[in-house]
């Protein structure tokens, strides 16, 4: 994991955090969604070069996130199927991180791709620029 | 410099090429033998049998309306001259000056073609005989709404400048299939370079090494700038001058071994050399019958300098050329390019005209050379043109719907996905630049997923961690 992609599950942390200690969620904004696909691209690299350790840690910044991102949904009316969403790609994050903890890295392999599909099933709804 | 010592030269060169690119390189590409990285032109093996050979991508720079090309909308004309709907409007964020003006009917006459029942507008009467070769795809979609942006995400899959054209990948992948030409060759007509998105950087190596990029053909006898040996110099002279050149190239490489830009610059005054003979001969239209040059339109005006381009294509094809990227230009200043901001029925009408006879006759022609089988033809743009008006009688930039067509190299025709009822936003089969660059690797053999180069310590792809194969059209 080089220092940019050391950077960015450190800057998702925090600003979960961060939102959390004001509101108890999160502002799903742009800011946010650029370090999350910065995060999953990281993930992507890090499954494909075998480095458990960094791969690992996507993960688990992705599935924090992504639970935030679902509870976020979850209080707003009329986003039933953004809370699907949020709640399936936690899933497969959770699904990569399984498998990268087995060492099995073809399986993370295939949950991230389905996480990446996943997230732009998401963009079809809730991206329209 | 003798064979031998060249050779040990190359050699040495090439081992500290093959280190640095060996660091690059994914791990799961197939990669034979450090042997085959010592030339980074190399052929190399795909991952799957492949269905086509070569590329030709027909870019159509500053995105044509398939409003009035492909994309038939009965309710569009239904509704024409009324504010766009509300519900069509949902959510949607115009990024250009010009505002959502009221819907715009086509203007154009309309029939369907051929077995498949396409729909094509009679601005292009030539490629309507050609639709049973042709898969549409009419659910396309991107980001961004400039030229340039939505220019780099088709042709690098990234949004600012740096990463790799969709050619370079392939070169990096496969290697050349023919030593003494360039295997991604990039053909611009027209005059200026008004619509932006059609510079160097998309057809840029990134940050594959530098012998990648894409080479740009000149119009005329010489298609390379000062490819073509001084007058006054002989052979022998001239070979000798390179001997030096690479002499000292050997003396340098000794200390700046992951240089892949002066490696590649050794390797460019040879391949310079031997395509002193074979880039002219390449080009060489004189070797066509007159009827080949009617077929596409050269001779005539107005489709003169596309058809040239094309009838070039399909020679650099038989010659194994793996990709040729070729961008349409104004045939004049009538006209600036396809975008078509205002005056949409003149400029689409020049347009049309210069590009229509010329991609019907490279079909027709490759498929009587038995070429179009092993020959993928993809036409495309950055986006396509909005439902709603602009200055009055123009379109807008859309990237939420257009139609983008492949044919030949092994895909089905017909027609997949569709958008909405008046033509702004994909709603069934929706097909994102990454899926459609995934494809076209696909059908050279290739898994996007399985293409990778380490570059600031990650697993760089073509399609970055996006694309999927539209398997609804491969053959």
């Amino acid at each position: 994991m080089n220092l940019i992609n050391k950077r960015f599950p450190i800057a998702l942390a925090s600003l979960v955090l961060a939102g959390a200690a004001l509101c108890a969620g999160i502002d799903v904004d742009g800011e946010l969604m650029r370090g999350v696909d910065d995060t999953a691209k990281s993930l992507d690299s890090n499954v494909a070069m075998k480095d458990d350790k960094a791969a690992a840690a996507d993960a688990r910044a992705l599935v924090e996130i992504f639970s935030r991102i679902e509870s976020h949904y979850g209080e707003k009316p009329g986003t039933a199927d953004a809370v699907g969403f949020a709640h399936r790609t936690q899933a497969l994050a959770a699904q990569a991180l399984q498998a990268i903890e087995a060492k099995d890295f073809d399986a993370a392999g295939e949950a991230v791709n389905q996480l990446t599909r996943s997230c732009k099933n998401c963009h079809e709804v809730y991206k329209k620029d | 410099m003798t064979h031998s010592s060249r050779r040990d030269f190359l050699g040495h060169a090439g081992l500290g090429l093959g280190a640095a690119a060996l660091g690059g390189l994914g791990l799961q590409l197939n990669v034979a033998s450090a042997a085959e990285l010592e030339d980074p032109q190399a052929p190399r093996q795909p991952h799957f049998p492949a269905k086509a050979k070569s590329v030709i991508w027909l870019h159509m720079a500053g995105a044509p309306s398939t409003l009035d090309l492909f994309d038939y909308k009965p309710e569009l004309i239904r509704l024409a001259g009324k504010p766009l709907p509300d519900s069509f409007a949902k959510n949607l964020k115009t990024a250009t000056d010009g505002g959502v003006g009221n819907l715009l009917a086509t203007k154009r006459t309309w029939t369907q073609h051929g077995e498949t029942g396409a729909w094509v507008s009679d601005f292009l009467p030539n490629l309507a005989r050609q639709v049973d070769d042709i898969a549409f795809l009419k659910g396309c979609k991107t980001e961004g709404a400039t030229h340039v942006i939505s220019s780099l995400k088709l042709h690098t899959a990234g949004l600012v400048p740096g990463r790799p054209a969709l050619g370079s990948w392939v070169q990096y992948a496969l290697g050349s299939a023919n030593p003494d030409l360039p295997a991604f060759v990039v053909l611009p007509t027209g005059v200026g370079a008004a619509g932006g998105g059609r510079g160097a950087v998309i057809w840029s190596s990134g940050f594959l090494p530098a012998a990648y990029q894409g080479t740009a053909f000149r119009k005329g006898d010489s298609p390379i700038l000062h490819l073509a040996r001084p007058e006054g110099v002989i052979d022998t002279e001239q070979r000798n001058t390179l001997d030096l050149i690479a002499s000292l190239n050997e003396h340098g490489a000794i200390t700046r071994t992951g240089d892949t830009e002066l490696a590649a610059r050794a390797k460019s005054y040879e391949l310079a050399y031997r395509m002193e003979k074979s880039a002219p001969e390449a080009v060489d239209l004189t070797k066509e019958t007159a009827a080949t040059r009617e077929l596409y339109g050269i001779g005539t005006k107005e489709t003169d300098e596309y058809g040239t381009a094309l009838l070039r294509a399909r020679r650099l094809v038989e010659r194994n050329v793996r990709f040729i990227h070729v961008i349409s230009g104004a045939p004049d200043a009538a006209v600036d390019s396809w975008d078509a901001h205002n005056n949409l029925e003149k400029n689409h009408a020049v347009m049309s005209k210069s590009v229509d006879k010329p991609i019907a006759g490279l079909l027709a022609d490759l498929k009587a050379r038995g070429l179009l089988d092993s020959t993928l033809v993809v036409w495309t743009s950055e986006f396509g043109r909005t439902p709603y008006g602009q200055s009055g009688n123009g379109r807008d930039h859309n990237p939420w719907g257009y139609t983008s067509w492949l044919a030949g190299g092994g895909i089905k025709p017909g027609s997949y996905g569709s958008t909405d009822e008046i033509g702004l936003r994909a709603q069934t089969g929706i097909v994102d630049t990454y899926d459609l660059q995934a494809t076209i690797l696909h059908q050279l053999g290739l898994d996007n997923r399985k293409v990778t180069f380490q570059y600031q310590g990650r697993q760089e792809r073509p399609t970055t961690v996006f694309g999927d194969v539209i398997k609804e059209i491969v053959a």
